[in-house]
């Protein structure tokens, strides 16, 4: 074997050609290599499948080629810097991500932001949650085979990412929290439009639903595929719908409220088999139960009060006053130029992200730096899943098997 | 057999509507108010001077450390904006440099178009800068 065979060892994927065994006289097994550009994987993720005939006797991920060492830079960032960051680890859901790092940012400096931010951070998450789930259904089923459903969800996404950009200016990376609050107004129409997505988005659910959930050619490629049972869900430590797909009640929304979600109403949809049917049927309730949440929120929201906690160690000053008063002018420039240093201690503080409970482990040394970041993503560890998934699976069936853990490898990778 | 059908109703249905899709780059959308595109100096609307006091408080910020600001001493024995560099292709395009921004010098403008066929092309000086962001309103104030 020579350096340049496709089939010899890395230090990661560890396959060769010589792995293959012999099956019967005629036969042996075949050593097949998805990826790391195959359009169904999600992003650059291998998968190294060991095929007997059309079915998988053995299914590797190889991950890392989207490595960027986004918990090395938030150590060497001061707090607020790294948000923008966090934006990039999962580019699908970024103002989820936000909501995790800032929590754990203020849990660290003990302060909360005022009740209308929490509000519109709990809007924002779930938005970005519905936002996602789109983005699931429409990739997902594309792989199995539903082309229009793709051009429909990504419809219903720009109505969403319109939204943010109204807010914060950006559709992608959003960066629109910030430790204590937002430092900027909510725009007028941004409510209106809020408002317009609420009454349209139901009837266009429908139009997926009508599309996908009696489709007996959908049915087919889903039904009794991928079976996750109860008990091998929580071994594997999954969370978000692949646990729930199993019929497992965790959310963190519920086990350990934060923000404002102990006010608001919404159930936690579960499955009963555990297949990638089962868990279409969850992320398309938890849409509805998303929109239940931020109709909620609207009609709950204080209409007016501070959005920015006022603050002198951790927030950011006015912009509106820092050439007005002298104070805030120091206190910006102490903000900007040196950062605040939390006191020292450690925080673990997860949310439930759309893809499962996404965790945040900050340690401060009382510095303006964090002395170590840890992003618990939720990706990386649902997608651990998929061997056991995929073992006697068919070989048509791993798009679909990949496609159900719901991965963005910016987020396994990190 | 029904649900065969189902499927074809809504495929059906939008045959007849008007496309969700514009003919970019014939059409372009319009951009909202707070759009992030590539940070820029402003210059005040009346004297048409540049606003900056190369206070440095935007290259402090930047996450990525794409700015570069050069302070020289002004004529009249203060400080000025001497050289300012952006490195865009490390540009996050997060909006913090305007954001702390005391006096609003910086504008994340409407320029999105930004390929370039060289890397040297990513690299904007004070003047290219100043030039997309002559005209932009305040982004600050924007809804």
């Amino acid at each position: 074997m020579t350096a340049t065979d496709p089939g010899a060892p890395t230090s990661f994927g560890t396959f060769d050609v010589s792995d293959e065994r012999q099956i019967s006289e005629r036969s042996r097994e075949m050593v097949l290599n998805m990826g790391p550009q195959h359009p169904s994987t999600h992003g650059v993720m291998r998968v190294v499948l060991r095929l007997d005939g059309e079915q998988i006797t053995h299914a590797d991920p190889v991950i890392g080629y989207l490595h960027r060492g986004v918990e090395k830079i938030g150590e060497t960032r001061r707090y607020s810097q790294f948000t923008p960051w966090t934006d990039r680890t999962d580019y699908v859901a970024a103002p989820q991500n936000n909501v995790g790092w800032i929590l754990a940012v203020e849990k660290l400096c003990g302060i909360e932001a005022p009740e209308r931010a929490q509000y519109w951070r709990v809007i924002m998450a779930e938005l970005s949650r519905i936002a996602s789930h789109l983005v699931w259904l429409g990739t997902h089923a594309l792989d199995i085979g539903a082309l229009s459903m793709s051009l429909y969800c990504f419809r219903e996404r720009e109505l969403i990412l319109d939204i943010f950009e109204k807010f914060c200016g950006a559709r992608l990376t959003t960066n629109m929290m910030e430790v204590g609050g937002f430092s900027r107004g909510i725009p007028p129409d941004l409510v209106g439009m809020i408002e317009n997505f609420l009454h349209i988005f139901p009837s266009k659910q429908q139009e997926y639903s009508d599309l996908l959930t009696e489709n007996p050619i959908w049915i087919a490629r889903t039904r009794g595929i991928g079976v996750i049972e109860p008990e091998v869900a929580l071994d594997y430590g999954l969370t978000g719908a692949c646990l729930r797909g199993s019929g497992i009640n965790y959310d963190v929304r519920k086990a350990q409220p934060y923000l404002v979600y102990d006010r608001l109403e919404f159930d936690v949809p579960l499955g009963t088999n555990g297949d990638v049917y089962d868990r279409y049927l969850v992320r398309m309730e938890e849409m509805r139960q998303a929109l239940r949440i931020v109709r909620q929120c609207l009609d709950q929201m204080p209409t007016d009060g501070p959005l920015m906690l006022n603050d002198s160690n951790y927030a950011i000053p006015p912009h509106d006053t820092v050439m007005r008063t002298a104070e805030d002018m120091q206190r910006h420039f102490v903000w900007v130029i040196k950062g605040f240093s939390p006191p020292p201690g450690e925080v673990y503080v997860a949310i439930e992200h759309s893809k499962g409970e996404l965790g945040h482990y900050v340690v401060s040394d009382g510095t303006p730096t964090p002395y170590r970041v840890r992003i618990r993503t939720p990706d990386f560890v649902n997608l651990q899943i998929l061997p056991y998934m995929a073992q006697g699976a068919l070989l048509a069936d791993a798009v679909a098997l990949i496609g159900t853990i719901d991965i963005v490898l910016g987020s396994v990778d990190r | 057999m029904l649900n065969e059908f189902k499927g074809f109703a809504v495929t059906l249905k939008r045959l007849l509507r008007k496309p969700e899709t514009i003919e970019y780059p014939d059409v372009k959308r319009d951009m909202a108010g707070r759009f992030r595109g590539l940070p820029s100096l402003r210059a005040d609307p009346e004297t048409g001077e540049a606003l900056c006091v190369a206070c440095g408080l935007c290259a402090r910020i930047c996450p990525t450390s794409c700015l570069e600001m050069h302070v020289v001493p002004s004529e009249e024995g203060d400080r000025e904006l001497g050289e300012f560099i952006l490195r865009s292709g490390r540009c996050l395009f997060c909006g913090m440099c305007a954001q702390v921004c005391p006096v609003d010098a910086i504008t994340m403008s409407k320029q999105y178009e930004l390929s370039t066929q060289e890397r040297d092309g990513l690299i904007y000086t004070k003047t290219e800068l100043a030039r997309f962001g002559e005209q932009d309103p305040d982004w600050w104030a924007q809804v």
